[in-house]
């Protein structure tokens, strides 16, 4: 009988937890109908690969992310609050210093962002998901971007400016960073350099591929990343761990570390370490002094409107004489 | 000793194979041996970049400065032999401390080694890379800090098995609090603690081997000379008391040296799980519970199955590298669950 009474609650518990499964996605549904009724203001497919319907121009966002406060800032958007930062971190734009602040953006007190009653929240891919049901579930849309590689900042960019009607301020500012750019490589002499990027420790192999920022910004100045081979065929990986033997064979010319934490004192600590590795100090471009350590506010979090800034400074570690 | 003056009759017992029990230990002993000479073998021939056996046999004899010398002598032998002790190392942590803890499920875990070493070491990459040469020593110094402080938190008029393994996954969970919220606070900068926390050889070289060899050594040799008293140990603690035995001394002494073969091992290539509790286990199948013949076979076997694995995981996908920990226990987990229900 008690056994019996046990199956049952089993049983039970397992209807809850199925029950729970199931989306209840009031949030779409109230979309749906404003889509149906009347028009709206901006429909928006986002990186998250949601479709996003504002019923009428936001007046009241919240950004998660510094890069994505600066990509409002570019196109003088509005805010009604923000992450918070470390000071050392970034600076935040005068009109933005006084706004409420949410918390630091990798631990978004979710009260506090739901306080503020935003009528959109802009937040970052992978680090923000875990909030998106309980904004859901309050009726505040989100939009979710994943930026990386330039082609993404530019259509993150101009998503930020078609929700303040800012389109050709963000179309403007993207002509401005295509032109610095090109104007890095023009400089630059046209040789197919042979590259690597390792991805933060020398203590194991992670090589950057295509879908990172530094393997984005390599893939810009035209130079050859060594371990493209490893690209699998979905195209857009970031990195993966790499054989060593296959480095030294490839014979890269130049190396880069992205590195984590201040770039200053990191780099005399990399470059040690790479030299005292009998391991590391098999390629040439190790012995010959050729590891250029890439800082992590460019390389490491995203850069975002600093691409232009992203490319020069790799530029200019390569070829120091004619960025002077 | 009076205890094993019956071993000869046991081995004169037959194994269901028919094969006298002497002699399917020795085989058994001898295919360890293979397996580990093998393992070390193929570690040097086998590689992302193709150089053939004539050459490498050359390039052994007359190291040049050539790239194919560079990628055997830099790369793969010092890779071979850091993988060989580190899995000799493990293994013999984990029998060790499954004698002492007289538990099956003891292994470098239950002492707090990983959750110390993990601790030190993520602090070290992620709080302080300006120090990142520093991460082994460190991590060394809070796995030994970790086991020492479960010993202290366990000891009450001596060490009871049970209060220590427990005193562990207390002391464990609360390290392990630390390595979370450092992960979490740090997301940008976790990749590198991830292939920490996985372990791996990818870029171990010759200072790797410098630093872990002498623990090995002095470790093994202390595990074979420790064999007698792990097996009185076995037999709990009032016929080891029996028997003359400071059962209190004979615990303290063998759980240190179980903490300094693991911790030498993690500080060098990371939390490398499964070999210290498998491995014993596996030995223990096929060879019977006598330490005085499951320590020289854990250290074969631990040293075969990472240099195997790790070769394994180097060519598979090359020139992409998989983690050596995740092919281990994809390879010998099904494998020791196959060994458990035929019950050898």
């Amino acid at each position: 009988m008690k056994i019996k009474a046990i199956w049952l609650g089993v049983f039970l518990m397992m209807l809850l937890v199925l029950d729970g499964c199931i989306p209840q996605n009031k949030a779409t549904e109230a979309n749906k109908a404003v889509s149906s009724g009347e028009q709206a203001y901006a429909v928006f497919k986002d990186d998250a690969d949601r479709q996003v319907t504002l019923a009428k121009k936001p007046t009241k966002v919240v950004t998660l992310s510094t890069s994505l406060l600066n990509f409002v800032a570019a196109v003088n958007g509005n805010l009604a609050g923000r992450a918070s930062v470390k000071a050392a971190d970034a600076a935040i734009p005068d009109q933005y210093k006084a706004l409420p602040e949410v918390g630091p953006v990798y631990n978004i007190s979710s009260e506090k962002l739901v306080g503020l009653q935003p009528d959109l929240v802009l937040a970052n891919k992978n680090q923000h998901d875990k909030l998106l049901p309980l904004l859901e579930a309050n009726h505040i849309p989100v939009l979710i971007f994943s930026i990386k590689t330039y082609e993404d900042v530019k259509r993150s960019l101009l998503t930020i400016g078609k929700i303040y009607g800012q389109e050709d301020t963000a179309a403007g500012k993207i002509k401005e960073m295509d032109a610095e750019i090109a104007a890095t490589v023009a400089k630059i002499p046209k040789q197919k350099l042979r590259i690597a990027i390792i991805h933060a420790t020398p203590s194991n192999v992670t090589v950057e591929l295509k879908g990172s920022i530094a393997g984005s910004v390599a893939d810009m100045l035209g130079f050859t990343n060594v371990a493209a081979e490893a690209e699998t065929a979905a195209g857009n990986q970031e990195k993966t761990p790499y054989s060593m033997e296959a480095l030294v064979q490839q014979d890269p010319q130049v190396i880069f570390i992205t590195s984590m934490g201040e770039a200053g004192k990191i780099e005399a600590r990399l470059k040690a370490d790479v030299r005292s590795n009998p391991a590391w100090n098999s390629l040439t471009a190790v012995r010959k002094d050729k590891v250029y350590v890439l800082p992590e506010n460019l390389f490491l979090l995203n850069p975002g409107l600093a691409y232009p800034a992203a490319v020069k400074f790799m530029a200019g570690v390569v070829y120091p004489e004619v960025f002077k | 000793m009076k205890v094993f003056s019956r071993l000869p009759e046991i081995d004169k017992t037959i194994t269901k194979y028919g094969i006298n029990r002497k002699w399917w230990r020795f085989g058994v002993l001898l295919t360890f041996l293979a397996l580990a000479v093998t393992g070390l073998f193929l570690s040097i021939i086998k590689g992302a970049a193709e150089i053939s056996l004539a050459q490498i046999f050359l390039i052994l004899t007359a190291p040049d400065s050539e790239p194919a010398s560079q990628i055997i002598w830099n790369i793969r032998l010092p890779r071979a032999i850091v993988g060989a002790l580190v899995g000799s190392n493990l293994a013999l942590s984990g029998a060790i401390l499954q004698a002492v803890m007289r538990n099956p499920l003891a292994d470098p875990h239950i002492i707090g080694i990983s959750a110390g070493a993990g601790l030190g070491g993520i602090v070290m990459m992620i709080l302080l890379p300006a120090y990142s040469n520093l991460v082994t020593p460190v991590a060394f110094v809070g796995a030994m800090a970790a086991a020492v402080a479960i010993y202290i938190l366990a000891w009450k008029n001596g060490i009871k098995p049970v209060r220590m393994i427990l005193a562990g996954v207390a002391v464990s969970t609360f390290l392990s609090a630390g390595i979370s919220g450092i992960m979490i606070f740090y997301s940008d900068r976790v990749h590198g603690a991830l292939m920490w926390m996985v372990g791996g050889l990818s870029a171990r070289s010759w200072p790797h081997v410098t630093i872990i060899l002498p623990y090995a050594v002095i470790g093994l040799i202390l595990a074979l000379i420790s064999a007698y008293y792990l097996n009185v140990l076995q037999l709990g603690d009032e016929m080891a008391r029996g028997l003359g035995l400071n059962v209190e001394l004979a615990r303290v002494l063998l759980t240190a040296v179980a903490a300094l073969l693991a911790a030498s091992a993690v500080s060098v290539v990371g939390l490398l799980g499964f070999v210290g509790l498998i491995v014993p286990h596996i030995t223990r199948l096929l060879l019977g519970t006598d330490y005085r013949l499951l320590i020289p076979g854990a250290a074969l076997l631990g040293a075969a199955i990472v240099t195997l694995s790790d070769t394994f995981a180097r060519v598979i996908l090359a020139p992409v590298e998989l983690p050596v920990g995740i092919i281990m226990a994809i390879i010998g987990a099904p494998f020791f669950l196959f060994l458990l229900r035929r019950q050898l």
